[in-house]
């Protein structure tokens, strides 16, 4: 397969803007993505889940597009619609038969000049969000889990430990002149991306680029901080949570910094597609990023391994066994067989998240808007990082950091039963 | 719309008349291919051995577990995976396309012994069992048994699709292994009727539509001929409301369904439209106004649950309690508008605008059309269907789908299971 920004042009517009063009062979379809550089770890502490309430209003009405007519334009013909939140970036995307392609880009344009923001608009989407928690969270087995309860066991400082949905009481006081002024804020143009993908014969590139050059410049947001040390000892966590029919756990580990080491994040990330298979019946799940994309925050990242446990077994002994796995891969261990067919495993992984809506246009978009450019999709492609030594390289950088886990139990909502621990 | 390039046959009568297509798609980096075997359940034990047969077809007969059988499959460079459903078992692979004919005959080859290791299927009863208890609390199992037992009658194949961790308990690893090899288990699954769906960059592979599908034709015409499933007895629908005991929960379930017609049924394409005006779309009636108007819920979904040989079309939403009794009254008033009134104009040439054109996009990868297209053909219909739907569609007017409505909505043919998270007065 050839890499994923193969063929893909970027250009930075007089406003800052970065807008990028990705054709590829399609069956007559193309999607437009928007990534703007913020997420839940940026957003004002003392409004949490701002960033993800400002997702939902972008689809509620502009300047010319009527509250609602959003979905409606695109769904008009036949197109899909998107949006998600994530740690370091919000992003918007359709998918439309070729030929619609102009009119979504006119429909992005629009709302990036500023959506309508006003107090019912505001209350409405709190109670959707109440209604999104309930529903895809709280409702659905083991829902928020492991990105809502790891994160307190592996850092301490406020951005990290957010689960993005916020807390709704607070968003209910969040005011018009609040919402204008996170929008005037961090979607300014030097802070988007814009990405359009698929099939281009279609779209009037010209007016595109006019289009989106007319959107005022303003100043570019300073990136929030995110460093934070590294822990100095294991540390685990346990929790009760209602939507848990029975124990499960989790581990996490600091993933390299893709900007500074693409083929080792890279080699992670194949550790991950590798350990679930390595010892079936450990049941362990992995994933290179908290929801299972690598490379999809800025760093630090992480990498999650998982499991059920028996009842009674707690972090410390499900820690060790993780290790295990991952000591089989260290320098100087027995090649894994699972060597031989790991490039196809992992492509055929990688073949099959590409069947997400409008995957590709989003990996572009937030790899450029994270990490300055779309080469890193090709230097961390994990098919490409498994060279034996490498992989010990990736192994020994997992087991060679202090790890943070959770536990979550069958129990009443709201009786976080947390008792740290640690142990080196 | 473009359904690429694609050649479809038919086994003989006498090889259980199995639909194959094939489609190139030049460029695909695997050939996905999908194998829809028609499976019947009519009480516990068939629901059961339907189920582990559905299973166990994933595994090669010499494969000691499910590790084995992965490892086998990415040697030969793919995966290969499946999916039991109350009317169906689907077979879906993801293969170099030179590999296509080699998996098929495999598969096929699966079906007609059903003899696997004991181990390998008392590995697997173990998963099952396992994975069947953690689902059972789940509150979405109780709703759709009761869903399917109204819509259907309590004894109608399609009342049976919930897998319960009793039926797998007592389950004797020796007894199964014969079971599954004897003719309950093939009459719990068959060849006969099936239909296999192939897209691929068949080029590369040196083959093309035509040449793939007479040399799939000739595996499933080499062996000895499958039977058929027993017909099909009548649906017994018990509509009307059902209110399950409480379950402790974030929010309740809310499930309108109604019996609804067939793709192939006149009546289709206006029910379709209906079920999109509804709520099938964000720019549906009840996600404007529950949604986005009043933000009570997240999301309506409805759609059609098209079966072998009958449909449903389904409505469901998550709410809150304390908003249920508002919910399910906007719902069944503005049913009883569209029976009454049909969609506005306006509202009809949107939703068939989205309906017509979605498909576009729903089948716009080869595991996409590889996934709807099996399913497409199983149900007695061709790869054509999107466009000659799309065209009936464009012809519909307000007052052809309030007739239609009419017909398929009205109140009195509706079951309506609300799975509330307490007790309360009503």
């Amino acid at each position: 397969m050839s890499p994923a920004g193969a063929g893909a042009t970027l250009e930075t517009l007089p406003n800052g803007l970065r807008l990028l063009l990705a054709p590829a062979t399609t069956a007559g379809t193309t999607a437009v993505a928007v990534h703007a550089g913020v997420g839940f770890r940026g957003e004002p502490a003392d409004s949490s889940g701002l960033a993800h309430l400002f997702e939902h209003l972008m689809f509620a009405g502009s300047a010319g597009v009527e509250p609602g007519g959003h979905f409606a334009a695109v769904e008009a013909v036949g197109g899909a619609v998107g949006g998600h939140t994530r740690h370091d970036y919000t992003e918007l995307f359709e998918v439309v038969p070729a030929h619609a392609v102009d009119e979504v880009v006119r429909l992005e344009v629009d709302r990036l000049a500023g959506p309508r923001l006003d107090p019912a608009t505001l209350a409405t989407q709190v109670e959707v969000i109440r209604a999104e928690i309930a529903q895809q969270v709280d409702g659905v087995p083991y829902g928020g889990f492991p990105w809502r309860h790891l994160p307190p066991a592996m850092f301490d400082t406020s951005p990290h430990v957010r689960d993005g949905y916020g807390d709704v009481a607070a968003l209910r006081r969040v005011g018009v002149d609040d919402a204008a002024a996170f929008f005037d804020h961090w979607w300014a143009p030097g802070n988007l991306v814009v990405t359009v993908e698929g099939d281009l014969d279609h779209l009037d590139v010209g007016r595109t680029r006019e289009l989106l050059s007319a959107l005022p410049a303003r100043a570019v947001p300073p990136a929030t901080p995110l460093a934070e040390p590294a822990l100095a000892a294991d540390r685990h966590l346990e929790v009760a949570a209602a939507n848990v029919p029975a124990p499960v756990w989790a581990a996490g580990f600091r993933l390299p910094d893709p900007a500074l080491s693409p083929r080792l994040h890279g080699a992670c990330t194949a550790l991950a597609g590798l350990l679930p298979a390595q010892e079936p019946a450990l049941r362990v799940s992995a994933r290179s990023g908290w929801y299972g994309v690598p490379l999809d925050a800025r760093d630090p990242d992480v990498l999650v391994l998982s499991t059920h446990p028996r009842p009674g077994v707690d972090g410390a002994p499900l820690l060790a066994a993780m290790r295990d796995l991952l000591a089989a891969w260290a320098p100087g261990a027995a090649t894994p067989a699972l060597l031989g067919t790991a490039r196809t495993r992992l492509a055929l992984g990688e073949y099959a998240r590409g069947e997400r809506l409008a995957h590709r246009a989003r990996r572009l978009g937030a790899a450029t808007l994270l990490l300055g450019s779309t080469d890193v999709l090709a230097s961390a492609d994990p098919t490409t990082c498994l060279d034996r030594d490498l992989l010990g390289e990736a192994a020994a950088y997992l087991l060679d950091q202090h790890a943070g886990t959770v536990l979550v139990t069958p129990g009443p909502a709201g009786s976080p039963a947390t008792t740290p621990g640690g142990d080196s | 719309m473009r359904i690429p390039d694609h050649h479809a046959r038919r086994t003989s009568a006498a090889s259980g008349s199995v639909d194959v297509v094939a489609v190139d798609w030049p460029g695909a980096p695997f050939a996905e291919l999908r194998l829809v075997l028609p499976s019947r359940r009519t009480d516990a034990r068939t629901t059961a051995l339907a189920h582990l047969t559905g299973r166990l077809l994933a595994l090669h007969p010499d494969d000691a577990d499910a590790g084995a059988a992965t490892e086998r499959m990415l040697r030969a460079g793919g995966r290969l995976g499946t999916t039991p459903l109350v009317d169906r078992v689907t077979v879906a692979a993801t293969v170099p396309a030179d590999g296509v004919v080699a998996t098929v005959a495999d598969v096929v080859d699966r079906v007609r012994r059903r003899t696997w290791r004991p181990e390998a299927v008392a590995g697997l009863l173990r998963a099952e069992l396992t994975l069947q208890q953690q689902v059972a609390g789940y509150r979405e199992v109780d709703v759709q048994a009761a869903v399917a037992r109204r819509r259907w009658g309590a004894e109608h194949p399609y009342a049976h699709g919930v897998l319960r961790p009793a039926m797998l308990a007592d389950l004797a690893v020796d007894d199964l292994v014969e079971d599954l090899a004897g003719p309950a288990a093939e009459q719990a699954v068959t060849l006969h009727g099936a239909t296999v769906l192939v897209v691929g960059d068949l080029g590369a592979a040196g083959t093309d539509p035509a040449d793939l599908a007479a040399r799939l034709v000739a595996v499933l015409e080499q062996a000895p001929p499958p039977r058929p499933l027993p017909p099909l007895p009548a649906a017994r629908p018990d509509p009307g409301h059902e209110r399950l005991p409480a379950s402790p929960g974030a929010t309740g379930l809310l499930r309108v369904v109604t019996p609804a017609p067939v793709r192939q049924d006149p009546d289709h394409p206006a029910a379709l439209a209906a079920g999109m005006v509804l709520g099938g779309y964000f720019g549906s009636r009840l996600n404007r106004e529950l949604r986005e108007r009043r933000g009570y819920v997240y999301g309506v979904s409805c759609g059609f649950e098209v079966l072998a040989d009958a449909a449903s079309l389904v409505l469901s939403l998550d709410c809150t309690d304390d908003r249920m009794d508002g919910v399910r009254s906007e719902v069944h008033a503005t049913l009883d508008d569209l029976v009454t009134h049909g969609p506005t104009p306006a509202e009809l040439a949107a939703a068939t605008a989205y309906s017509t054109n979605a498909a576009t996009v729903g089948i716009s990868s080869p595991a996409a059309l590889a996934s709807a297209g099996s399913a497409v053909v199983l149900g007695g219909d061709d790869l054509g269907m999107w466009e000659r739907h799309a065209a009936r569609a464009r012809a519909l007017t307000s007052a052809d789908v309030a007739a239609v409505a009419a017909r398929h909505l009205r109140a009195e043919v509706r079951v309506e299971v609300v799975s509330p998270t307490s007790d309360g007065d009503r």
